[in-house]
């Protein structure tokens, strides 16, 4: 018998129908009633959006504005911060490090913020402040370091626990082939409402694309874990969280200074 | 109040604005085609129950995100079948057969026969069996188009891939599906 494909999967996509009108679905359960509860009591449920780019922009001009005025008379905002709690700072980071991880210049949240043009910080009490903050003005990259914390414990060798990075460029495509190529495991995860990818085994590395198109190698910081995705213009990366969940957690709490 | 059902729009504006009542109702809308978006992914009702639930909180969260004017639907959904995913990846494993046909499903028209009753649900049947041989990523096309009934532009949205690559995806996962029909067949 002859027969033509597109014959062949027209009988096949009505055939598809018909299935679908048979199929034994599980019953669906009220999400309504649970989505509005879990809501509830997370205690967001009275919160009023404001539109996300016009909010966007308006809290990166009043970051900034605050941020500006805060460096003109001498006030460290890091002063108010202390007071919503967290964990006392870790252990130094030793100079050798610094520049063996190619962190950059040491400097603190409101200078990296204005150098990059505004910093997601993580808002998590667990965390708490950065201990070190670096800004490395040949990449445009900044960087936060966390000593140990509950739950993140720090790489016994070199007192790090948490890095975030963070700098303006793209991801490029070539990045996840070298990743793939190196043997290290690459998967899709969910951020906020963008996805990123969860990259975990062995001392993986990267190439990110600047703005200007420059095409640069990232030194790694920790070997392990990393969380890397888009958000507002910048590209980030968690290296050091113990689990997909943990970086997830640390990456949607992240705030716009 | 509006002598009318609020659109879609209508109501994830309000929810924007902070209502409750309003997102409740939208959740309330999708919450059957995302439950089974979820599972088709999860291949568990708990998880695939645990993770809509998941993604629609999370998109309460996101409502600032959400484009004005965007249509409601295929955001949501996206961002359920996302939570499915890393839910997916999470259980490290896979679960067995997710899809089965009903058994003496009751008709609104005359009743067939025994014998054709038999031979339709042996049809559908073999074919579930064939669907289930597929790549995952096969599965989830051929389920969210037919399954679930989504039009290709949505799915576009749900999978943040170009239509064309939807297109394309459907197509290979129905030459796989013949395929395996053929291959079943032969082995019969």
């Amino acid at each position: 018998m002859t027969e033509r494909p597109n014959d062949s999967v027209d009988a096949l996509q009505i055939t598809l129908a018909d299935l679908a009108t048979a199929i034994d679905w599980p019953d669906t359960p009220r999400l309504s009633l649970s989505v509005a509860a879990a809501i509830r009591s997370s205690g967001r449920e009275s919160r009023a959006w404001r539109p996300a780019r016009r909010g966007l922009l308006l809290g990166l001009a009043a970051t900034l504005l605050l941020a500006g005025a805060a460096a003109a008379i001498g006030i460290a905002l890091g002063g108010l911060r202390i007071i919503s709690g967290g964990p006392p700072p870790g252990s130094p980071l030793p100079d050798a490090l610094v520049v063996e991880r190619g962190f950059g210049e040491r400097t603190d949240l409101d200078t990296a913020a204005r150098s990059l043009g505004g910093l997601l910080v993580p808002d998590l009490p667990a965390l708490g402040e950065p201990d070190h903050v670096f800004f490395d003005a040949r990449t445009g990259a900044a960087a936060m370091a966390w000593g140990d914390r509950d739950g993140l414990p720090a790489d016994p060798g070199t007192g790090l626990g948490i890095v975030i990075s963070q700098f303006r460029a793209d991801i490029g495509p070539s990045t996840f082939e070298k990743l793939i190529n190196s043997g290290t495991r690459v998967e899709q995860a969910v951020v906020g409402v963008t996805t990123g990818y969860w990259i975990e085994g062995g001392e993986h590395f990267f190439y990110f694309r600047l703005a200007d198109g420059e095409v640069l190698e990232a030194t790694i910081r920790l070997v392990g874990t990393t969380l890397m995705w888009e958000r507002d213009g910048l590209t980030l990366r968690i290296e050091g969280a113990p689990t997909l969940a943990d970086a997830v957690r640390i990456a949607e709490s992240m705030q716009l200074r | 109040m509006e002598g009318r059902p609020l659109t879609d729009r209508e109501l994830i504006e309000r929810a924007r604005a902070g209502e409750l009542a309003a997102y409740e109702e939208l959740v309330r809308r999708y919450e059957q085609q995302a439950f089974r978006a979820a599972y088709l992914v999860c291949r568990d009702a708990d998880e695939a129950s645990d993770a809509a639930q998941e993604g629609f909180v999370r998109a309460w969260q996101a409502l600032p995100r959400f484009r004005a004017g965007a249509e409601p639907r295929p955001w949501l959904m996206r961002i359920v079948v996302n939570a499915a995913r890393n839910r997916r990846r999470g259980s490290g494993r896979r679960a067995g057969l997710a899809l089965r046909v009903a058994q003496d499903r009751p008709s609104d028209g005359a009743a067939p026969s025994p014998e054709v009753a038999i031979l339709a649900g042996e049809r559908r049947a073999e074919l579930l069996a064939a669907i289930e041989t597929l790549p995952d990523d096969d599965r989830l096309v051929l389920g969210l188009r037919w399954f679930v009934e989504l039009g290709e532009a949505e799915m576009a949205e749900i999978l943040s891939v170009p239509r064309g690559t939807v297109k394309s995806r459907l197509s290979r996962a129905l030459e796989r599906l013949r395929v395996a029909m053929k291959e079943r067949a032969a082995d019969d």
